[in-house]
């Protein structure tokens, strides 16, 4: 991918779809949307653990890229720095909700929503308990196993990216998992 | 002569609440296969709505346009 931003300028005075779209596309950020959404997307889901707020997340978050963009170094790869800034911001709606200690109940049809639209009815079914299944059993786990499985689950991370992200050595991570992969599959066999 | 007490009923009824829990256990790890791979396979049949790729696109439209580097704001486009 096209790290450095190319810099040229989009025309704002084009007609609003078409500036829209040239905006969208400038420096390339479509395709960084393109290739990193699902996985800020998925991370948002399992974090808050309800839909509509991940969608909101996801378009915060990729927000916040496209403003920082262009002072982005490449020190880390794209997808690690857009996880870190997908944490901090999943972190701080957390606090935020916590302090309120509010708690919204997701809306069932919109966790059939998060299903791909391609699939048969049984299979998005399927999908649909897996995925409330994996959902309880991650809100089970102390955050810090939550948020290291994710993220490991990931494979276009490495082990050192996670302990970046994570604020520990590669070490500590592979330590931790362990006990981690255990807790899950514990807390995984109760919601059965 | 065996020290050890007879088992009662309810110690039986304990051991085999353990087994089933073991058993149970060990089928629940041998069905998550590992916790990596069901996420993934969880993430795999997860899509991003559409309507956030728009509403992101809107936003970004709104955004200001970032300033042109120094050379092009003095030497033309």
């Amino acid at each position: 991918m096209q790290l450095v931003a190319e810099l040229g300028s989009f025309d704002a005075r084009l007609p609003g779809p078409q500036a829209e779209t040239a905006a969208w596309e400038y420096r390339g950020f479509a395709g960084v949307y393109a290739e990193h959404a699902r996985a800020i997307y998925y991370l948002a889901l399992r974090l808050l653990g309800d839909p509509t707020q991940a969608e909101d997340a996801t378009h915060d978050v990729f927000l916040k890229a496209y403003r920082k963009f262009a002072t982005f170094r490449g020190d880390a790869a794209v997808r690690t720095w857009l996880y870190r800034i997908a944490i901090n911001h999943c972190r701080n709606l957390q606090q935020a909700w916590q302090a309120r200690t509010m708690r919204s109940n997701a809306d069932e049809s919109v966790w059939e929503q998060a299903a791909s639209p391609a699939e048969t009815p049984l299979r998005i079914l399927e999908t649909k308990e897996l995925g409330e299944r994996i959902q309880r059993t991650l809100e089970a786990l102390p955050a810090e196993y939550r948020l290291l499985l994710l993220l490991v689950a990931d494979e276009h991370l490495s082990y050192d990216a996670v302990a970046q992200l994570t604020g520990q050595s590669a070490d500590a991570v592979r330590g931790k998992l362990h006990r981690a992969r255990k807790v899950f599959a514990a807390a995984f066999a109760k919601t059965a | 002569m065996d020290p050890r007490p007879p088992a009662s009923r309810l110690t039986q009824q304990e051991q085999l609440a353990e087994q089933q829990q073991v058993a149970q256990t060990t089928a629940a790890a041998h069905e998550v296969g590992s916790p990596e791979e069901l996420l993934r396979q969880d993430a795999r049949h997860t899509t991003v709505p559409e309507r956030v790729r728009d509403r992101l696109q809107r936003s970004i439209a709104q955004e200001p346009q970032p300033r042109k580097p120094w050379w092009r704001r003095l030497f033309g486009p």
